[in-house]
């Protein structure tokens, strides 16, 4: 995560998760806060959601189902490269 | 920027190698992969979303519409309604302030002067049926006080409210003549001549007509020339108004059926109503 989005959540905490309460102290209105914060949340969950998918094809590897070179294919296409 | 940490699926691999399942240049080979793979930050497209965020216009045209008072205030509240949920929802939606204000001041408005007017049209009309009385009624269910008895006869299978009604077969032109009711002792208002009233193959015009007599002056009528009945109809309510000034009142009034061609006619439940000269 970058550095000004770890600050951005760690100021988010620091205001007991209060939108509004980060938005007096800050200098982002309430639309840009709560913007912001579904859009972490959203890319949160594809992340997730590619780390299983990744897992999925780690696995195939254990149980020989695909070779290494196969793997190495299969984790390339989750990317889009 | 930082990629997020991808532990799970590198413990993954971690493990694979440890179990020797792949080799040491195997193992850097798809790390390699994993963490290129991995590009999707959760930082990532926050900027594109930082841009002020729109007013709604809903919750504009919520604030200027209760300003125009009074017809304005039902859709400012119903805009101010559809913009407070929708600035719920999105974020990117602002004026939660001028569609609160556009509600308030509706709100107030509708109380003010629309509920008002409303209870007052609603209380003229409930007086206008309050002071609609009975004077007479003529069930027509038997013959009894019915001055015509020829060409006429008390139908039990076709009536209005059940309980028999006059059937009258005409084949020429004709005067019914019903009812006549005598002194009713009634001024200073209006005289309503109601029946129900129903045709079969009518050809020419069905209405009441009821003629007043004043003492002194002779008979005066009113007909219900304004919707004749002709052809075939169902059971309906027809009424004929004599419009009694003060200081007319009528010592009989005779209630008559005018067929003006040929046919059946059914009346029934025939009512002489006093109501509000206005």
């Amino acid at each position: 995560m970058s550095p000004e989005n770890q600050k951005f959540l760690e100021q988010y905490l620091l205001a007991g998760f209060s939108i509004k309460t980060l938005e007096q102290r800050g200098s982002l209105g309430y639309a840009a806060i709560r913007s912001r914060l579904d859009r972490l949340m959203a890319n949160y969950e594809a992340l997730k959601k590619m780390d299983a998918q990744k897992k999925a094809v780690l696995e195939q590897l254990r149980t020989d189902e695909i070779s290494v070179t196969e793997a190495k294919e299969k984790l390339e296409k989750l990317s889009g490269d | 920027m930082e990629n997020v940490s991808n532990i799970s699926s590198e413990e993954e691999l971690l493990q694979l190698r440890n179990e020797g399942k792949i080799s040491e240049d195997e193992y850097e080979e798809l790390r390699e992969t994993l963490q290129k793979t991995t590009k999707v930050d959760i930082g990532e497209g926050v900027k594109d979303n930082l841009k002020p965020a729109r007013t709604s216009g809903l919750a504009i045209a919520s604030l200027v519409l209760s300003l125009v008072i009074p017809i304005g205030c039902i859709p400012a509240i119903v805009c101010g309604h559809i913009a407070l949920r929708k600035i719920e929802k999105d974020a990117m939606v602002q004026g939660r302030g001028l569609a609160l204000a556009g509600l308030i001041i509706g709100y107030v408005v509708l109380g003010l002067f629309v509920v008002p007017i409303m209870l007052c049209l609603s209380w003229d009309s409930v007086s206008v049926a309050i002071e609609v009385t009975e004077l007479q009624r003529f069930p027509l269910d038997t013959t009894e006080g019915l001055i015509t008895l020829s060409g006429v006869i008390i139908d039990r299978q076709i009536s209005s409210d059940g309980n028999g009604s006059l059937r009258i077969e005409a084949t020429e032109p004709t005067t019914v003549r019903l009812f006549e009711t005598g002194d009713i002792d009634i001024e200073n208002a209006r005289l309503i001549y109601q029946a129900q009233l129903r045709t079969e193959d009518v050809e020419g015009q069905v209405y009441l007509e009821m003629w007043c007599h004043f003492a002194g002056l002779g008979d005066f009528f009113s007909r219900g020339l304004d919707k004749p009945l002709t052809g075939s109809t169902d059971w309906a309510t027809e009424d004929t108004p004599f419009m009694l000034e003060k200081g007319q009142n009528p010592d009989n009034v005779k209630l008559n059926l005018v067929i003006n061609g040929k046919g059946t006619v059914w009346i029934d439940d025939i009512r002489l109503l006093k109501g509000p000269l206005k």
